[in-house]
C-alpha cells in the first residue's frame, strides 16, 4: 500500500498573529512552479472568520517564505471572502480557482467559484466570477482534453446530495460565461462524476488533476461517516482516463494519509487533513494539504509507486 | 463652612481627535459646579477646565446632581450628541445636541427606549443614525432625525449564561474602527456585586451584525487594585488603546488602559496549538515495574539546564506508596539518555517521614498518590554555585508543607547526591505547596514566591541560611481559602498554584501556573503570566486561555485523569522547554519557540490601574 510521507518541515505555514488577514489560519495550500521558483497560494483566515488568499514562494517544494496577501475581495460576487485557491498552469498563464463568498453569514447561493489569472505572480491580471450556482472546489485540468479546456468541480455542495461533475469549454471565455454555466447546471446530471462510496461517506475534489503517462491523477478528499458524525478525513487518489476523465481506471482503497500528527489533530477544527494541491517534481508526487483547518502541510510519495498501485488489480473501482 | 470642593460626581467621558473630555459635577456649599476637563494622555487632566451646561427643551437648566451616564458622540463636524439619564425612581433618558462640547441645548425625553445609550460617533447606516442602548440586554436603535427611533426586536448583544456577562449589561462605549464597530459594555454580577467589562465587534456595513464577542471578560473589578467599591464612568478609545474610567464612592477617579487585540485569546478559542508542541515521544519518563521505588508513578519533574544538559528530578511512587525523587538527564532536552536506577533524594526528616504501620492522617488532601507521604513535586533553582530545591514534604501525619534543601552544583553534575539537611520553611500544621525560589536575587535579596492567589506573595530574605527550620515563612493558608467565593468567569477562576520557578525573559519573569475552570472543573491546566522584573508581585500579562490542556492519552489515563502539571521549565537555544506531569503518572515535555510564545502571552495584558491626576485649583 502506498502512503504519503510527511515532510519534516511540517507544518510548512502557520498563522502569523501579527498579520490580521492571516492571524487565525493559513491552510489548504496549492503550489505551481514558475522557472525554478515554487509559488504557494493558501487560504488565509483572519480573526473575524473572513478568508483571503495568501501567496508565498520558495526555491524548494517544501519551504516557503515571503508571505503576502494576493487575492482579496474586490467585487460584489466575492465580497465576503476568497477561499481555498487551486493554482494550475494553463498554457502561459496561471489559473487560480477559488471559492467566492457573496453573502454573510454565508448562504448556499452565496458560495460559488471564482477565478483569478496571473502571468508571473506579481499581481492578478484578471478576475472572473465563474459558476452561477452553489458550487466550490474547482480543479482545472492543466492541458486540453480532445481540444477542450476541462475542469472538475463540486456542484450543489451545500445541498443534499452534493455532486462532483466535469465541465468542458470550447473556448476560454466559456469558463466565466453565465450562459454556459446556466446551461451546464440545467443538465447537471449529465456531467456527474461518480466515485463509488458508502452512503454515509462523502468525497470532495482535492488538488487539480495531474497529468501522467497512465492518465490523470486526482488527489481527493474522502470523508468517512461524513453525514453521520465521527468524520474520518482521508486523502485518497484516483486514476482517470486521459481522454475521458469521467472514466475511473483505478482508486486507492486505503488512505494515502489520515490525521496522525498533532498539527492535523489540534487546531481550529480537530482531526482534518484536506488535500488542496499537488505537483510532480523529478518523479516525486508532492501533496499539499491543510491540517486541522489551521496550518499548511506537505507529504510525498514516488509517483511510480502510486501509479503502480492505481493500475494494479486491487485498484479497480 | 467647608470651603473645599465636595466630592466629585463623574458623569461621563468621550474622546475626539486625540483628546479626552471628562464631565463632572461638584458642589461647594450650595453652589454646583459643572466642569469639562480635557487631556491628551487620558490620565492627566491639567488643562484649563471649562464649565458646561445642559438645558431641557422647556429652557430649564439640568441639575447635574440628578444626572448620570453621559454618553457623548461627535455626530459631524461641529455637532455633538449626548444621551444621559436622570436618577431616581422615574429615571429618564434624554438626548440633546450641541455645536460645542460645553453647552447642550434643548434636551428631550427619549420616548422609544429608556436605557443608557450611545450614538455611534460620526457614523450613519443607510442614511440613518445608529445607537446602541441597554441596561439588561443591548439593542440597536436607528433614526432619521435623532428624535424618533426604531428599535431592534432582538438584542444585538444579550446576556450569556455561565459567563461573566450573565447579568445586566450596560453600554459603555462605541467606537468606529477600521475593522468594525467596537462596542464595550459593562456588566455587574449579582452574585459578587462586581463589575466586569466585555467587548463586541459589529460589522461596519451592518451595525446589527455581530461579528465577534469576547469569550471572557477583558477586565473585572477583582483586578481593580482599589479597595473600595467602584462604579464605571465611561470608556474611550485613545491612540488605539481603550481607556476605562471608574470612580469610587469617595469620589476618586481611576483608569486603566488596554490595547485591543482582535487576535486576543479573549476572542479566540485557545492558545494556538502550533505554538506549544507536545513532544511526539511523550511520555519521556514512565514508571519502571522492576524498580520498587518507581513502579507506580514517575511524574511532576523539576528541570535545570546546566553543563549543556537538561537534568530532571521527578517524583516517584513505588510499591510502598511513598514519594521519593528520581533522576533523568537529557542532552537534547527531549530524549532521556541517562536515568538513575536508584532514588537520588529520599525522606530523612520527621516532617516528611511516615512511620511503619502508621495510620494515615485523615485530611482532605489530594496529593496525587503516595498516601504514605514523602518528598513530592520538586522545584529546582540554580544560584551561583548551588542548586536549591523546594519540595512538598508530607509525613502523612500532618498537613503537607514546603521544605528547602540545596546541593553544590559540582556535586549535582557529578551525581554525588550530597544534599544539605532539609528544613521546613512553611508553618507546621498548615498546608502549603509549590513554593518557588527565584533564580536571581531581586533588589539584593533572595525571593521566594509562596502564593499566587488572591495575590502574588513573595518573601524576601537576606540569607537563605536564615531558614534554619525554626523560621517559617508566613503565607496564606490555602486550606482556609479553597472553596470560598471564587469568581467564576475565567478559564483560571480557581488558581491552584505556580509551576516551575520563574524564568527571566525580555518581558519580565515568565511564570507558568496551574488552574481550573469551574465550567470544566475536572481538568487541570497550565497558564502563563509575566511578572514585573523588579516588582514581581505585579502581574503584567496573564494568559486569557490555557497554554496547555490535558488532551493526550498520557494526560488522561493514569493515576488521575485530566492533569497537566508543569514542574520545570528551561530556555535552551531559542526554545522554551516545559517539563510536566501527565495524569499524575508520567513525565512529559513540550516545546515552544520562546519569542513566539512571549508574543502570544503579550496579547493578554493585565491593565495597570492608576488614579487620575487633575490640575490643582
Amino acid at each position: 500500500m502506498v502512503k504519503l510521507v510527511r515532510h519534516s518541515n511540517n507544518p510548512i505555514l502557520v498563522p502569523n498573529r501579527n498579520n490580521e488577514w492571516e492571524a487565525s489560519a493559513t491552510y489548504n495550500p496549492s503550489v505551481a512552479k514558475l522557472g525554478d521558483k515554487y509559488f504557494l497560494v493558501y487560504r488565509a483566515f483572519d480573526s473575524n472568520g473572513r478568508s483571503t488568499v495568501g501567496l508565498a514562494e520558495g526555491s524548494s517544494p517544501t519551504a516557503f517564505s515571503n508571505r503576502r496577501l494576493f487575492i482579496k475581495p474586490e467585487n460584489k460576487w466575492e465580497e465576503f471572502g476568497c477561499e481555498d485557491p487551486r493554482v494550475v498552469r494553463v498554457e502561459d498563464k496561471y489559473f487560480i480557482s477559488y471559492t467566492s463568498i457573496s453573502a454573510w453569514p454565508p448562504t448556499m447561493e452565496g458560495i460559488k467559484v471564482g477565478m483569478a489569472i496571473t502571468t508571473d505572480f506579481s499581481n492578478v491580471d484578471e478576475k472572473h466570477p465563474v459558476t452561477t450556482f452553489n458550487s466550490k472546489a474547482l480543479g482545472f485540468f492543466p492541458e486540453k482534453i480532445n481540444g477542450k479546456y476541462a475542469a472538475i468541480l463540486a456542484a450543489d455542495t451545500d445541498k443534499k446530495p452534493p455532486k462532483i461533475a466535469l465541465s468542458y469549454f470550447d473556448k476560454k471565455e466559456d469558463i466565466w460565461s453565465e450562459a454556459y454555466w446556466n446551461d451546464w447546471y440545467a443538465h447537471l446530471d449529465d456531467h456527474a462524476f461518480n466515485i463509488p462510496k458508502r452512503d454515509e461517506d462523502h468525497f470532495e475534489v482535492g488538488a487539480a488533476p495531474l497529468k501522467c503517462e497512465a492518465g490523470w491523477i486526482l488527489i481527493y478528499s474522502y470523508i468517512e461517516n461524513y453525514f453521520t458524525g465521527s468524520q474520518g478525513w482521508r486523502i485518497d487518489a484516483l486514476l482517470l482516463d486521459s481522454q475521458d476523465p469521467a472514466k475511473i481506471l483505478g482508486r486507492t482503497h486505503e488512505p494515502l494519509l489520515y490525521p496522525i500528527e498533532d498539527y492535523e489533530i489540534y487546531g481550529n477544527v480537530h482531526n482534518i487533513v484536506f488535500p488542496s494541491g499537488a505537483i510532480i517534481e523529478e518523479g516525486e508526487l508532492f501533496v499539499y494539504y491543510g491540517g486541522a483547518d489551521t496550518v499548511s502541510c506537505v507529504a510525498s510519495c514516488k509517483l511510480s509507486d502510486l501509479v503502480q498501485e492505481l493500475t494494479s488489480e486491487r485498484a479497480k473501482p | 463652612m467647608n470651603k473645599t470642593l465636595s466630592k466629585n460626581n463623574y458623569l461621563g467621558i468621550f474622546s475626539q481627535r486625540g483628546e479626552a473630555h471628562l464631565y463632572s459635577h461638584s458642589q461647594k456649599g450650595r453652589q454646583d459646579y459643572y466642569f469639562v476637563d480635557t487631556s491628551t494622555s487620558g490620565f492627566k487632566f491639567e488643562s484649563i477646565r471649562k464649565n458646561f451646561f445642559i438645558t431641557r427643551d422647556d429652557g430649564a437648566i439640568e441639575k447635574m446632581a440628578n444626572c448620570s451616564n453621559f454618553r457623548i458622540s461627535p455626530i459631524s463636524e461641529g455637532k455633538y450628541g449626548i444621551f444621559y439619564k436622570t436618577k431616581g425612581p422615574k429615571s429618564q433618558l434624554y438626548f440633546a445636541t450641541s455645536s460645542n462640547i460645553s453647552g447642550f441645548l434643548g434636551a428631550k425625553k427619549v420616548t422609544d427606549f429608556n436605557e443608557c445609550a450611545m450614538l455611534i460617533p460620526e457614523y450613519k447606516f443607510k442614511d440613518k443614525y445608529v445607537a446602541y442602548f441597554g441596561e439588561s440586554d443591548i439593542y440597536m436603535a436607528t433614526s432619521d432625525d435623532l428624535t424618533t427611533w426604531e428599535v431592534t426586536k432582538e438584542p444585538v448583544v444579550g446576556r450569556r449564561q455561565d459567563n461573566f456577562d450573565s447579568n445586566n449589561l450596560m453600554v459603555g462605549d462605541v467606537s468606529l474602527r477600521e475593522d468594525g464597530l467596537l462596542l464595550t459594555y459593562f456588566s455587574k454580577r449579582e452574585d459578587s456585586g462586581k463589575w466586569f467589562m466585555g467587548t463586541a465587534l459589529f460589522d461596519k456595513e451592518n451595525p446589527g451584525n455581530l461579528i465577534y464577542r469576547c469569550r471572557e471578560a477583558l477586565w473585572g473589578e477583582d483586578q481593580s487594585q482599589v479597595e473600595k467599591s467602584i462604579s464605571p464612568v465611561g470608556i474611550i478609545l485613545l491612540d488605539e488603546r481603550l481607556i476605562v474610567y471608574f470612580s469610587t464612592s469617595e469620589g476618586k477617579l481611576y483608569a486603566f488602559s488596554l490595547k485591543f487585540f482582535k487576535q486576543s485569546p479573549a476572542f479566540s478559542k485557545a492558545f494556538p496549538p502550533y505554538l506549544i508542541k507536545k513532544f511526539k515521544d511523550n511520555p519521556i519518563i514512565r514508571p519502571l515495574l522492576h524498580h520498587f521505588w518507581e513502579s507506580k508513578q514517575t511524574f511532576n519533574p523539576a528541570a535545570i539546564y546546566e553543563g549543556g544538559k537538561v537534568h530532571l528530578l521527578y517524583r516517584a511512587v513505588g510499591d510502598n506508596d511513598s514519594s521519593v525523587l528520581g533522576y533523568a538527564g537529557s542532552s537534547d532536552g527531549l530524549n532521556i539518555d541517562d536515568r538513575h536506577p536508584d532514588p537520588v533524594y529520599v525522606p530523612t526528616e520527621p516532617f516528611e517521614c511516615s512511620e511503619p504501620g502508621q495510620k494515615v492522617f485523615n485530611i482532605p488532601y489530594l496529593s496525587g498518590g503516595g498516601g504514605n507521604g514523602g518528598c513530592e513535586d520538586p522545584k529546582l533553582t540554580a544560584i551561583d554555585d548551588k542548586i536549591y530545591m523546594t519540595y512538598v514534604a508530607f509525613s502523612g501525619r500532618s498537613y503537607p508543607g514546603v521544605a528547602l534543601t540545596s546541593i553544590k552544583k559540582e556535586d549535582f553534575l557529578a551525581h554525588k547526591w550530597n544534599w544539605e539537611k532539609p528544613v521546613l520553611i512553611s508553618h507546621p500544621n498548615e498546608m502549603h505547596k509549590n513554593w518557588l525560589l527565584f533564580p536571581e536575587k531581586i533588589n539584593g535579596k533572595y525571593a521566594i514566591l509562596h502564593n499566587l492567589s488572591p495575590n502574588v506573595s513573595i518573601e524576601y530574605l537576606d540569607d537563605l541560611a536564615d531558614l534554619d527550620g525554626n523560621k517559617h515563612i508566613k503565607s496564606w493558608d490555602p486550606h482556609n481559602y479553597w472553596g470560598k467565593n471564587h469568581l467564576r468567569h475565567y478559564w483560571d477562576s480557581h488558581v491552584r498554584g505556580p509551576g516551575p520557578p520563574p524564568l527571566k525573559t525580555q518581558l519580565g519573569w515568565l511564570l507558568l501556573y496551574h488552574a481550573m475552570d469551574y465550567r470544566d472543573y475536572d481538568r487541570y491546566k497550565v497558564g502563563a503570566m509575566i511578572l514585573d522584573y523588579k516588582e514581581p508581585s505585579n502581574i503584567l500579562y496573564r494568559s486569557r486561555s490555557p497554554v496547555m490542556e490535558p488532551d493526550r492519552h498520557y494526560e488522561n489515563e493514569g493515576y488521575k485523569a485530566g492533569v497537566v502539571y508543569a514542574g520545570g521549565a528551561v530556555v535552551k537555544d531559542d526554545d522554551l522547554l516545559i517539563y510536566y506531569g501527565g495524569a499524575d503518572k508520567y513525565a512529559c515535555v513540550a516545546k515552544a519557540n520562546l519569542e513566539e510564545f512571549l508574543d502570544e502571552v503579550k496579547r493578554s495584558e493585565v491593565p495597570q490601574v492608576s488614579s487620575i491626576k487633575f490640575k490643582a485649583y
